[in-house]
């Protein structure tokens, strides 16, 4: 079998920019987990409401970017009242009882989009259609652009949680939450912002995402699966682990699709579990079982 | 003055209290050593006085007010707290590990700094030398005096040591130990401080409370523990830094 360097190329692209989106929805589970042991599959909620924010906001003003902001911000303010009116009561509980709740509450979120926005997808249009010459093929350079974006934030979060006293103070929690309450720190604090960091980044996923596809509001659940992928094999708590392998699982969905289509959907789970074989804890994360 | 009244905990799924029930007061100043076996509720008991466990029944009163009332996070800044494990922050230099709470409280950067020289010196850790260290360069002994001075950065007016001296040699543990009852006179703290060793409770605690199953068995001076022990278990207790020194005695004196 051989494969047109051309196709393959363009496919490394769409890897990248998808391998961005993961990255961006699946760094906020995997902090959440991390520090607060939530599992927080509401995040894909966030995703859908940045989507349609971008849209709405959009068709308003005819500024994408614009949107794009507005749909972080939902994002961040969505998380914030669920961690303030749900979260907080159940910290205390056992992980898969925050697993049940945020599937509940990702179901209800999608019900009220669709109260809302209704059940017709919406096309959201791309900002620049500008293409970028790679070895002969042409690359939409807004593929570029979210792969741009993606790097960005994997920047500013590793700065902020290495080089900030607050993103340090988050880093000692994921380590040992006792120690850091023991000190008279505010944990409760650095888990609301955490959680809004998470739910921002959340919808700023589905903002940029939202021209490559039809926002509707079943979205979040066509990600769901391939961002806990990312999640489990990246390790919970590790940015970098997490970063790694949305690039791996970008990759996988669409050099697969390229080589075997039927094989992009069977080929992540195929590799989640043989990661998974030789490392329990994910590439880089913490035990599930720890604290 | 730290109080515990009727002092309760069970924790989920056990079938008898871990703590309690547990009356004790720690006067003004007072350095108290929490002695017993391994068990016997001494962390539990340290833990419910600064709400990191949440007791089951009864009260800890802290210069007469009802903490459970009480912002735990403020309460937990009034009081200083070396963890059985000594808990540095694995990935933060030395210097950010004691400045932790007073920047997230947003202290002035260049008090912070003094802050941190003046702990270091205080503890003996020369500032030049190891702020800038992470805790893996730093040998046991080191680390636990810089999670003294951690313990200390918010000026808190209790220290609660949980085992603070467990894995250190005896010379480097004598040393800590007399240390730290200057810096518990110098700064006027009330403190508790757990400890297995009888020896280290006799001579550097103003009182000894020796727990069992959770319960106080008895609570005094060295003096009084010595000459009236409550039970058998308060006698092998309290008579063992003279038991080892007679067997030290006896194996020095025989020949070679
Ligand atoms: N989080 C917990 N959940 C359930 N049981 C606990 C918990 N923490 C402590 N215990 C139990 O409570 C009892 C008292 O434990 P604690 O840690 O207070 O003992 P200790 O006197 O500090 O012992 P050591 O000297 O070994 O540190 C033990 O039986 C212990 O197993
Ligand atoms: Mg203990």
């Amino acid at each position: 079998m051989s494969l047109d360097p051309r196709l393959v190329m363009s496919s490394v692209i769409f890897g990248l920019s998808i391998g961005g989106i993961y990255f961006l929805l699946a760094i906020g589970l995997s902090l959440c987990f991390g520090l607060m042991r939530i599992i927080s599959l509401d995040q894909l909620l966030y995703y859908s409401i940045g989507a349609f924010v971008t849209y709405s906001v959009g068709v308003a003003t005819g500024q994408f970017w614009l949107g794009v902001a507005a749909g972080a911000a939902a994002g961040g303010l969505a998380s914030l009242a669920v961690e303030r009116l749900i979260f907080r009561r159940i910290y205390a509980r056992d992980p898969t009882f925050s697993m049940i709740t945020s599937f509940g509450l990702l179901f209800g979120g999608i019900g009220i989009i669709k109260f809302v926005w209704g059940v017709v997808p919406r096309p959201v249009e791309v900002p620049t259609l500008a293409q970028f010459d790679v070895l002969g093929t042409q690359i939409p350079v807004y593929r570029l652009i979210i792969v741009g974006i993606a790097v960005v934030v994997y920047a500013l979060i590793w700065a902020f949680l290495h080089r900030t006293i607050v993103g340090k103070a988050i880093r000692a929690a994921i380590e040992n939450v006792e120690h850091v309450e023991g000190l008279g720190i505010n944990v409760g604090r650095l888990f609301t912002l955490t959680f809004v960091i998470a739910g921002a980044l959340s919808g700023l996923a589905g903002g940029v995402y939202a021209p490559l596809i039809l926002v509707d509001p079943m979205m979040g659940l066509e990600m769901l699966a391939f961002v806990f992928m990312v999640v489990i094999i990246g390790g919970l708590g590790s940015i970098k682990g997490t970063a790694i392998s949305a690039l791996i699982i970008g990759q996988v969905v669409s050099l697969g699709s390229l080589i075997y289509a039927p094989a992009a959907q069977m080929a992540p789970f195929v590799i989640m579990l043989a990661i998974l074989l030789i490392r329990p804890t994910g590439l880089f994360g913490v035990a599930l079982t720890r604290r | 003055m730290i109080e515990l009244r009727q002092l309760r905990k069970r924790f989920d799924h056990a079938d008898h209290d871990a703590v309690g029930p547990l009356d004790l007061r720690v006067p003004p100043g007072e350095l108290l050593a929490l002695v017993g076996t391994s068990g016997s509720g001494k962390s539990t008991t340290l833990h419910m006085i600064n709400r990191l466990v949440e007791p089951s029944a009864g009260s800890v009163l802290i210069d007469g007010i009802d903490i459970s009332g009480q912002d735990p996070v403020a309460l937990r800044r009034g009081i200083g707290f070396v963890f059985q494990a000594i808990g540095l922050f694995a990935h933060m230099s030395v210097a950010d590990n004691i400045a932790i709470t007073p920047r997230l409280l947003r202290w002035p950067r260049d008090e912070v700094a003094a802050r941190v020289d003046g702990l270091l010196e205080l503890v003996h850790l020369d500032p030049a030398i190891y702020r800038a260290r992470m805790p893996h360069q730093l040998s046991g002994g080191q680390r636990q005096r810089a999670a003294f001075a951690r313990a200390l950065a918010a000026r808190p007016r209790i220290m609660l040591m949980d085992e603070p001296f467990g894995a250190l040699d005896p010379l480097t543990r004598d040393e800590l130990s007399a240390e730290f009852r200057t810096i518990h006179e110098k700064l006027g703290l009330t403190s508790i401080i757990v400890t297995h060793d009888m020896t280290e409770a006799f001579l550097l605690a103003d009182r000894i409370a020796v727990m069992r199953a959770g319960r106080l068995v008895q609570i005094g001076t060295a003096r009084a523990l010595l000459a009236d022990p409550a039970d058998e278990f308060v006698r092998q207790m309290v008579r063992m830094p003279r038991l080892r020194a007679a067997r030290l005695a006896r194996a020095m004196g025989e020949p070679g």
